[in-house]
């Protein structure tokens, strides 16, 4: 009867202690953040929000996009994937950010010395992977 | 493609090279490395040796076996932020630069 409810304990332990059993094979999820707004534009703010808003640049341009982002966490990372003609990549960037207060604005920029080819472009934004918005715009 | 193309009086365009973009980013938030998490932006690792991903491997598994220490992954994971875009996804053949401990 005793060795009953010494196994009924254990397993027991075991079911409560499962849950953490697999936590150092992921990294921790930022459910408290999220993207709140995204701006794409020819400049930026010391904030860096967007100073000029456009959806329309020039060759000799840079892009500007500007992610607020609403929440806290230790670790976040935030990703602009820039591709052009529906497919094409140009870039990707990504800046780990660890906002501690309620709201937070990052920003990501792309040049080209030589000037951007004329045509359909588009930023997706994206947090922690998972897709947070996408811009599109043109260079004419 | 291109067969096809030319049978019809099409040509395909080149393709532009954006090699030479120039990209930069900042934010208002601190990164996780100033409030005592891991690193933010990684600069790329040269020191260390290289790792081919085998099936079955997950990167605490090699954390493991690398360094003694599963809890070490996000290790490798900043030291190939240019090839992982998920760390609980990596893939057999990858190859893996694995900093020195």
């Amino acid at each position: 009867m005793r060795m009953h409810q010494y196994a009924r304990a254990l397993v027991g332990l075991v079911l409560a202690a499962a849950p953490f059993g697999c936590s150092t094979s992921k990294p921790a999820v930022q459910t408290g953040l999220k993207v709140t707004h995204i701006d794409v534009g020819r400049s930026v703010t010391a904030e860096k929000t967007i100073a000029e808003k456009t959806d329309s640049f020039r060759p000799a341009d840079t892009f500007y996009v500007s992610v607020a982002t609403d929440g806290s966490g230790p670790s976040a990372t935030l990703t602009a994937r820039w591709t052009y003609q529906g497919g094409q990549v140009v870039d990707e960037s990504r800046q780990d950010i660890a906002p501690t207060g309620s709201a937070a604005v990052t920003e990501f920029h792309l040049s080209k010395p030589d000037g951007w080819p004329t045509g359909e472009y588009k930023v997706e934004v994206l947090l922690n992977g998972a897709s947070a918005g996408t811009r599109e715009f043109k260079v004419t | 493609m291109g067969i096809f193309g030319d049978l019809f009086g099409k040509k395909e365009k080149p393709r532009p090279d954006f090699s030479n973009v120039r990209s930069g980013g900042s934010s208002t938030a601190p990164t996780p490395a100033a409030v005592g998490g891991p690193a933010t932006i990684a600069p790329p690792v040269t020191t260390g040796r290289t790792y081919v991903v085998v099936a079955g491997d997950s990167l605490s598994r090699i954390a493991k076996r690398e360094y003694g220490d599963a809890q070490k992954w996000p290790k490798i994971y900043e030291a190939n932020r240019s090839i992982i875009k998920d760390p609980d996804l990596i893939y057999p053949g990858q190859e893996l630069r694995i900093p020195e401990a």
